[in-house]
């Protein structure tokens, strides 16, 4: 039988974001596959160059709608060393709680849409209601469920209280009963076996090889974390495990986050029993000084890195760039494909957890559009908008 | 604080093979090691990391304009430590070598390279260009400085 090329996506490829996959068919046997990415470029690094260091917290919080918190972590960590600012503990822990909190939801959220993949509605079901809780607890911390605007410049826009403490050591003891509930399902459920060992394999030597990073590194035993090697913030104070199995295959990277989330819960239990007291914030120098920074953030997808660089003279960067943890991983799902069945794509591809707008990033718009709004124009429309509420913006 | 002894010993080892073909070099603290190349000794550069050194990761590869020069930063992750080794790559001859011979991860970052700065990368596995579209024109670079949005037009 000749062989078939059939293209996947561009438009939901097995995942509501779009990338293209062409794969070379040999009966149901995938024979090859190639990649086709770009279609969320969205022209943030350029965009970062014209806009002050402050306004670019807020586009790079968009470059994500799930890990928005460890894109900007990232970017003001970098910022803040350029500046020469050490931000207090209690600002550093209050980004940990955030951020563990959303490694929590984006596991919960992989761990459905993982289940939807392979036809197990029921847990994805499950799994999306107990990410409530997950959510529910970001909403109260920061007002906000899925872009916090916790980090500012020099530390955080919101204190913690003990109320809050209270609560999220309610919501911490649910989400450690429920994982117990998943780690039992995923380990002994016949069809998620069935569907997920020995599927998508990607031996230790290939994920090392082609930069693996996160989940899908530590699945074939490469156990980088950069909370580990290179920590941040107060990591290197905290008592947790790095999860690596040497299954190789969908079903460890499924183990491999369900165990996290139990770790996540330890972290978060420690920060929760001594949050250091103190300010959160410290003050940063009104113009940015030369310099150049690279910081590197675990988030639940994996590494992600960002570099600054700053002349020293404007309000803005020289250069902003970051690279995303899909990105790193998307040069082993080809490897990933090849020599397994078409009905199992979907199920990995999605075992990446693939974040498509975090890896493109970077629009430039048409010149053309009629509708189109630069960054004045929307000032001035938020200027009217609030003069005729009896606010007065336009001196600022 | 740490005596920074991991760093001194890896830029020495570089510095040491190297002699005044790297340059410029920085500890700039604990795990951030900066030091600058030519673009023609790339390719040498990375075989050193990757088979005498034993440097398997490298995250990231930026670029950047700095009017006379692009300089490509290859960010290698040895243990925790981030070697940033600059490559100068002159404006009126942008060629560089692919390093996806020792990096085969870098490949998607190397095309940004070539899409963004109009950087020859040669070398590169063959694959689709990345990230802009298909049509758009092949001499237009976003990420130079000289480039603005107006500059683009639609293609039809």
């Amino acid at each position: 039988m000749p062989k078939i090329t059939v293209p996947l996506g561009p438009q939901h490829p097995a995942l509501k974001e779009p990338g293209r996959f062409m794969l070379t068919l040999d009966g149901e046997i995938v024979d090859g596959a190639s990649l086709r990415l770009g279609y969320n470029h969205r022209g943030i690094e350029k965009a970062a160059e014209s806009r002050s260091y402050l306004q670019n917290i807020y586009l790079i919080e968009r470059v994500c709608g799930i890990c928005s918190h460890s894109h900007t972590t990232a970017y003001v960590t970098a910022v803040e060393e350029i500046a020469g600012v050490n931000i207090p503990d209690r600002a550093k822990a209050i980004r940990m709680i955030i951020g563990e909190l959303e490694r929590l939801h984006s596991h919960f959220l992989w761990l459905g849409v993982g289940a939807h993949e392979i036809g197990f509605d029921t847990l994805f079901m499950y799994s999306w209601r107990d990410r409530e809780t997950v959510l529910d607890a970001l909403e109260m911390l920061s007002g906000n469920r899925v872009h916090y605007s916790i980090n500012t410049l020099g530390g955080v826009r919101h204190d913690i209280t003990a109320e809050h403490v209270k609560k999220l050591e309610e919501a911490v003891k649910i989400v450690e009963e429920r994982t117990a509930y998943y780690i039992k399902l995923a380990t002994t459920e016949s069809t998620m076996i069935a569907r997920t060992k020995n599927v998508g394999m990607l031996p230790k030597e290939v994920a090392t090889k082609l930069n693996a990073v996160g989940p899908l590194a530590r699945a074939s035993g490469v156990g980088r974390d950069m909370r580990k090697d290179d920590p941040y913030l107060l990591y290197d104070k905290m008592d947790f495990n790095v999860i690596t199995t040497d299954s190789c295959d969908v079903f460890g990277r499924l183990y491999v986050r369900v165990f996290e989330v139990l770790e996540s819960c330890k972290i978060l239990k420690q920060l929760l029993a001594a949050i250091p007291e103190g300010p959160v914030t410290a003050e940063m120098p009104k113009i940015i000084p030369a310099g150049r920074a690279v910081a590197r953030y675990e988030a639940p997808r994996g590494e992600d890195v960002h570099y600054v660089l700053s002349n020293g003279k404007g309000n803005s960067p020289e250069r902003f760039k970051m690279r995303a943890p899909t990105l790193a991983n998307f040069e082993s799902v080809a490897y990933m494909l090849k020599g397994g069945y078409l009905a199992d794509v979907p199920i990995v591809i999605a075992a990446i957890d693939p974040c498509f707008s975090c890896t493109d990033r970077v629009t430039v718009t048409s010149g053309g559009s009629k509708n189109e709004i630069d960054w004045n124009d929307l000032r001035l429309k938020g200027i009217e908008f609030y003069k005729e509420k009896g606010i007065d913006f336009s001196k600022l | 604080m740490s005596d920074l002894k991991q760093e001194k010993e890896l830029l020495a080892k570089v510095t040491d093979h190297f002699k005044d073909r790297v340059f410029d070099t920085q500890i700039q603290r604990e795990r951030r090691v900066w030091a600058k190349c030519h673009a023609k000794d790339v390719k040498e550069i990375m075989a050193y990391f990757k088979n005498d050194l034993g440097v398997d990761f490298m995250p990231m590869v930026s670029g950047q304009d700095c009017g006379e020069n692009y300089e490509v930063i290859y960010h290698l992750s040895a243990g925790g430590i981030v070697f940033n080794m600059t490559a100068v790559v002159p404006v009126n001859n942008p060629d560089l070598d692919s390093v996806t011979d020792f990096y085969p991860g870098s490949a998607n970052m190397e095309r940004e390279l070539t899409d963004m700065f109009g950087i020859n990368v040669t070398g590169i596995p063959e694959g689709e260009r990345y990230p802009l579209p298909e049509d758009w024109p092949q001499d237009s670079h976003p990420l130079r400085k000289n480039w603005k949005p107006e500059d683009y037009k639609e293609v039809k």
